[in-house]
């Protein structure tokens, strides 16, 4: 049974009953006995409405939700130890849900889940973002049974809401363990702080417990692998704020954003020229280069904000703009692993929802191959990026800048994968496999077929490989495959912002002149 | 009549900005045609449109512009100018300009080009003066050798300068205050001095504490009349360039203000100088002495003071005598009345050691005051560009005395509405309303040697017009907060002081900034401001403010108040950039200009504040400076190389906090 305010009963005036108010509400928002938030402010941590406060747009409003949740009741916090509300981030509306690790370790109780539910709702039904600010030592394990089943419904409306494009963001800046792992588990993008954030299903004693394994929680579930190993993190960053500025520039990101206006501005051009091109881009096709120096010569003001950038890392995935144009841009360098390609695949998934046209850029020896690329499901997962690149609705755009080979030509939305314009440099490789590696397999062939006996003199193997080696140099050559229309156009390096431009700018006219559902009708 | 035949039909102005402006304002009211010249970026430059007709000269660095002297020739011949008028600076004080003009046949608005010669070199000037009975400074100048320069140094003495004998306008220039510092002094002189002038000879000279700066403007025709306008002070200088300048100089006594026009004119009838000149003259006040310091062969910055005080078009004058009528008036029908101030607006910043802050201006509006000269070379907005003198303007006013005229210039300088880059408005005001400039106590060197404004803005207010700015534009709702949250804060830059703020906006038109209301009673919608009346405590002030994010995340906020003046804040980021970036640390150009060295490699491991690279920008070199140890990844630019703001220079990776 709940105390009943004394101070709560009995008629007043209006005013006497907003200041009554005025009063309750400045109780509910304190964040924890000063003990606690001051050795929280030591850890150098913002406190929740800080971090609110710095990740909302200067001078937006912000309407909180339920602030007087758990108010006067037994075994609950104030507000229940969640901030929730809504407010501008990057001119969007969302609703932000920020643990309060002040209170309780930021537990949470009965009412906390009633409160994430409702926000649930309100998130689903008016299609708004969803921006976690979490830092939470997971269920108040005394009010378990209350919790458990209704607890689940969260990470449903994370996955159902991002199914009809309305994102969740989620910065860890602590604790975020157990069930807690899943909103960002569940969650679109996923912003760690390195040194804070850790995210596991169990934790080391548990893991000893149940495994004998011995481990720590930086390496069991520490930002760094998560970043690296698992992916579960897509952007690393260094500090709390910058977590903060992670986040808002996801939401710049969304199409709310770029729908809105089509503002054609000056000062787009690369910081970069791209008359370095020639030189950083090597001819020699075996010779790597990273695929960022060509991005940023051919990207708005070179500003390029990488995806996933330490997962995965042949896969060179993120966000950027040209000519004005939001894109999406997957770049090679090199070969694709299993990682690349699940990032890949994720990477035009998010594209996807915020209706951000792709741009390819291929310089890729193919698939993994070996027994561990294999062992890890190599197949499996480029068939995953396959998919993707199948079944994606968005404008695509394709520029061979270097080798392309292989599967590889496919996953990176070669011709087959019907890009609206697909174009080559004059360096571009395009073949089943680079004539070095089939002359070495039929090399390997032929020495296969000398041991069974089967005739052969070595010099007229040799020839043949020679003559082999020749005739797929030449075709795989750019010119050779553009005479036979395999491509729209064999373009230099430094005309290739203006060809994206210019393709861009006829796709985004195609989707804005929507020609309505009938035909014309003669009157 | 015949003086009217002699005026030149058609002018060639070979000069842009505001003197362009003004020459062809004259020339308009005399009913001479002219004819404007402009470099790119000044395709769409005001004086391009005042002039009757124009042409273009070549790209934005003057040297293939401006000073392009065959071009010039050419083009006054193609559009049939009868006549050359130089300004100030570029090619006024060139001999070949003059020279070509006289063998192209073309009248040169200005004196011979044997006396701009003569006049330009300091060592004949002097030793001209010497010969007029003019005094001059101690000094040192007929020898090049080191060893006799060394030992003249050690005779006249320290404090001493070491000057670029072809120099001007405080470049080449150096003071030597102990006699071990000379041969460095010496040697860097000399470097500058060939690299600026092409020619490395020095000359040395006493230096003179707490010297003002007097000059007189002669005129002279060419039947051996000449006469002087009366003196102006220009003490007040920044970087040996002048800010404010006065006529008449408060610190003559009329018997000291005859002998020194008296000696200006005897200088002048001793070279056969011809038209307008300015004898500039360093006058120790406690002693009451004045020594000649040079002789500038051309019309001046400045001139519209005296003009202000004398009534007399000095550029009508200038076209006048060139097309060799004679003087208008002798000399004692040339009288004064009144007091004249000159102010210079630049685009520079004062906190910075006054670097030139080139850029775009959003809005510049001429202060509505009676009696207020604004002579510029832009209307409402326009580029300073980092190619040409910072200078935007002058506001000059005449008032029957000298207090009366601080008062209506200081008055004008706050109804002076900018939006643009840096700027010394409010250095301008406050100086103008400093103790130290109403008793005339200002010297030459007191701005180099540190005088702080006090700044004009509350950067409180400022900030809180910001944000009520921010909301002009929203909704009712905006800044609303049901629970009384942790209030939001910023970190704001002004006047070199950084202020962490905390505020929260009780309504859209009302925001608390650290405990005070600020609440804005109304507000409108300019051009590029919004001009809003605020209210707090108990005042009220009307505030115009403007702002611009920049891309590394801050914000600069334009303000301008006709009771506060106009000031620049910054807000700072509140976030860090993103260290996933894939930008190494870079060193972008923090503002146009030329690669002069570039003093590392890729692969070198760099120290803390060790030099980078040298740039020249706005004729100074700049140095760019590692802002934390690391090694450097890479170079992007070579010597030579044209840089725009924001350019990657170079990549030093740092040592990672991993």
């Amino acid at each position: 049974m709940d105390a009943i305010d004394e101070s709560l009963a009995g008629p007043k005036t209006m005013d006497a009953l907003c200041r009554q108010l005025r009063e309750v509400l400045s109780e509910c928002v304190a964040e924890g006995e000063a003990k606690y938030t001051a050795r929280h402010r030591e850890r150098g941590k913002m406190l929740a409405r800080e971090r609110v406060a710095l990740l909302l747009d200067r001078g937006s409003a912000f309407l909180e939700l339920m602030p007087l949740a758990g108010y006067g009741r037994k075994h609950m916090t104030a507000g229940a130890s969640l901030v929730i509300g809504l407010g501008k981030v990057h001119g969007i509306w969302c609703l932000i849900d920020a643990n309060i690790p002040t209170l309780k370790g930021g537990a949470l109780n009965a009412l906390s889940v009633a409160k994430s539910r409702r926000m649930d709702s309100i998130a689903r039904e008016n299609q708004l973002p969803v921006i976690y600010l979490t830092e939470s030592a997971g269920a108040d394990l005394s009010q378990q049974a209350e919790i458990f089943v209704p607890g689940g419904e969260s990470f449903r409306e994370i996955s159902r809401r991002s199914r009809q494009g309305i994102p969740s963001i989620t910065v860890v800046f602590g604790s975020s363990t157990a069930g807690g792992a899943y909103i960002p588990g569940m969650s679109d993008y996923v912003v760690m702080v390195a040194k804070q954030a850790r995210s596991y299903l169990a934790g080391p004693p548990l893991v000893k417990m149940a495994l004998g394994e011995d481990s720590d929680d930086e390496s069991l579930g520490g930002a760094n692998m998560h970043a690296s190993k698992s992916g579960l993190c897509d952007f690393l960053v260094h500090s709390e704020r910058e977590g903060l500025a992670c986040a808002r520039r996801i939401m710049a990101t969304l199409k709310h954003n770029y729908q809105a206006t089509s503002k054609p501005c000056d000062n787009l051009a690369p910081l970069y020229p791209a008359s370095e091109l020639n030189s950083i881009v090597p001819t020699d096709g075996r010779r790597p280069y990273d695929i960022c120096e060509v991005f940023l010569r051919l990207i708005d003001r070179s500003e390029f904000f990488e995806f996933k950038s330490s997962f995965g890392e042949n896969l060179v995935t993120g966000f950027a703009s040209i000519g004005g144009h939001p894109v999406g841009l997957l770049g090679n360098n090199g070969v694709i692993d299993s990682n690349s390609a699940n990032k890949g695949a994720h990477f035009i998934q998010l594209c996807q929802k915020q209706c951000r046209p792709l741009v390819f850029f291929q310089n890729v020896t193919g698939f993994m191959v070996g027994r561990d690329a294999e062992e890890n499901g190599i197949i499996k997962n480029g068939a995953k990026l396959i998919n993707a690149v199948a079944n994606t609705e968005l404008p695509c755009l394709t520029v061979l800048v270097g080798n392309s080979y292989g599967a590889g030509n496919y996953g990176m939305c070669g011709r087959a994968y019907n890009p609206r314009f697909l174009f080559a440099w004059p360096n571009a490789k395009l073949a089943v496999m680079g004539a070095e590696q089939l002359t070495g397999v039929l090399a390997i062939l032929q020495n296969q077929k000398a041991k069974r006996g089967e005739k052969a003199s070595p010099s007229d193997a040799k020839a043949a490989r020679k003559a082999l080696h020749a005739k797929l140099e030449s075709e795989s050559n750019a010119i050779y495959c553009s005479s036979r229309l395999w491509d729209d156009g064999v373009i230099e390096p430094c005309d290739t912002r203006k060809v994206l431009n210019i393709c861009l700018d006829a796709i985004a006219q195609s989707s804005a002149m929507n020609a309505g559902e009938w035909g014309v009708f003669r009157m | 009549m015949s003086q009217l035949c002699s005026l030149p039909r058609k002018i060639l102005i070979a000069n842009r900005g505001e003197i362009a402006c003004r020459i062809a304002k004259t020339c308009r009211r005399l009913g001479i045609d002219t004819v404007a010249v402009y470099s790119d970026s000044d395709r769409d430059a005001l004086h391009v449109r005042r002039a009757d007709a124009s042409y273009y000269l070549g790209a934005d660095p003057a040297s293939e512009s401006y000073l392009q002297i065959a071009k010039l020739i050419a083009i006054a011949k193609r559009s049939a100018c009868d006549a050359v008028h130089p300004g100030y600076g570029l090619l006024a004080e060139n001999p070949d300009l003059a020279q070509a003009c006289s063998d192209a046949g073309i009248l040169f608005i200005g004196p011979k080009a044997e006396t701009i010669a003569l006049m330009g070199r300091k060592d004949l000037a002097k030793d001209l003066a010497n010969k007029a009975n003019v005094p001059t400074i101690p000094g040192f100048s007929s020898s090049q050798d080191d060893s006799r320069l060394t030992q003249a140094a050690k005779e006249i003495g320290t404090p001493l300068l070491v000057k670029a004998a072809a120099g001007g306008g405080g470049k080449g220039m150096l003071r030597v205050d102990r006699l071990e510092d000379f041969a460095t002094a010496l040697a860097r002189v000399r470097r500058e001095a060939i690299s600026s002038f092409g020619s490395g000879d020095v000359l040395l000279e006493k230096y003179i504490h707490a010297a003002k700066h007097i000059e007189v403007q002669i005129f002279a025709d060419s039947y051996g009349n000449t006469v002087h306008l009366f003196e102006r002070e220009c003490s007040l200088q920044r970087r040996h360039q002048k800010v404010i300048e006065e006529a008449p100089s408060p610190a003559l006594r009329p018997a000291i203000r005859r002998l020194i026009c008296e000696a200006a004119c005897s200088l002048a009838r001793h070279c056969g100088y011809e038209n307008a000149g300015t004898v500039e003259f360093v006058y120790d006040a406690a002693t009451e002495d004045f020594y000649f310091l040079e002789m500038n062969t051309r019309i001046q910055v400045e001139h519209p003071v005296t003009e202000l005080i004398t009534g007399i078009d000095l550029v009508e004058w200038q076209i006048k005598v060139a097309g060799g009528s004679p003087l208008p008036l002798g000399q004692d029908k040339i009288t004064r009345s009144g007091h004249a101030i000159e102010a210079r607006l630049y685009c520079e910043d004062t906190r910075n050691a006054f670097a030139p802050a080139p850029g775009s201006i959003k809005l510049f509006r001429a202060p509505p005051v009676e009696g207020v000269r604004l002579d510029s070379g832009i209307v409402e907005h326009g580029e300073i560009s980092h190619h040409y003198d910072p200078m935007v303007a002058k506001l000059v006013v005449h008032a029957e005395e000298r207090m009366a005229c601080i008062r209506k210039i200081r008055r004008a300088l706050l109804a002076t509405q900018f939006w643009g880059p840096a700027n010394n408005l409010g250095f301008l005001y406050d100086l103008l309303g400093s103790e130290q400039f109403a008793k005339n106590s200002f010297h030459t060197q007191s701005l180099d040697v540190g005088w702080n404004a006090k700044g004009l803005c509350d950067l409180k207010l400022g900030f809180a017009a910001y944000l009520l700015g921010l909301n002009t534009n929203s909704c009712e709702y905006s800044g609303f907060n049901n629970t009384p949250t942790a209030l939001a804060w910023d970190e704001v830059l002004s006047d070199g002081k950084l202020a962490s703020l905390r505020y929260r906006f009780l309504a859209r038109q009302t925001v608390v900034v650290d405990g005070t209301e600020y609440r804005c009673l109304r507000a409108s919608l300019g051009e590029k401001l919004i001009l809003q009346r605020i209210e707090y405590e108990a005042c009220q002030c009307e505030v115009g403010v403007g702002w611009e994010d920049r891309d590394d995340g801050s914000v600069e906020i334009f303000l301008h108040s006709p009771t506060l003046g106009s000031q620049i804040l910054a807000v700072k980021p509140r976030f860090t950039r993103a260290t996933s970036d894939k930008h190494p640390a870079s060193y972008a150009a923090p503002m146009p200009g030329k690669v002069t060295s570039v003093l590392v490699e890729p692969g070198e491991l760099v120290s803390k504040g060790q030099q980078l690279l040298t740039f020249e920008a706005m004729k100074m070199e700049n140095t760019v400076k590692a802002h934390q140890a690391g090694t450097v990844a890479k170079v992007c630019v070579q010597v030579g190389e044209q840089i725009s703001k924001g350019r990657p220079l170079i990549f030093v990776k740092g040592e990672l906090s991993a």
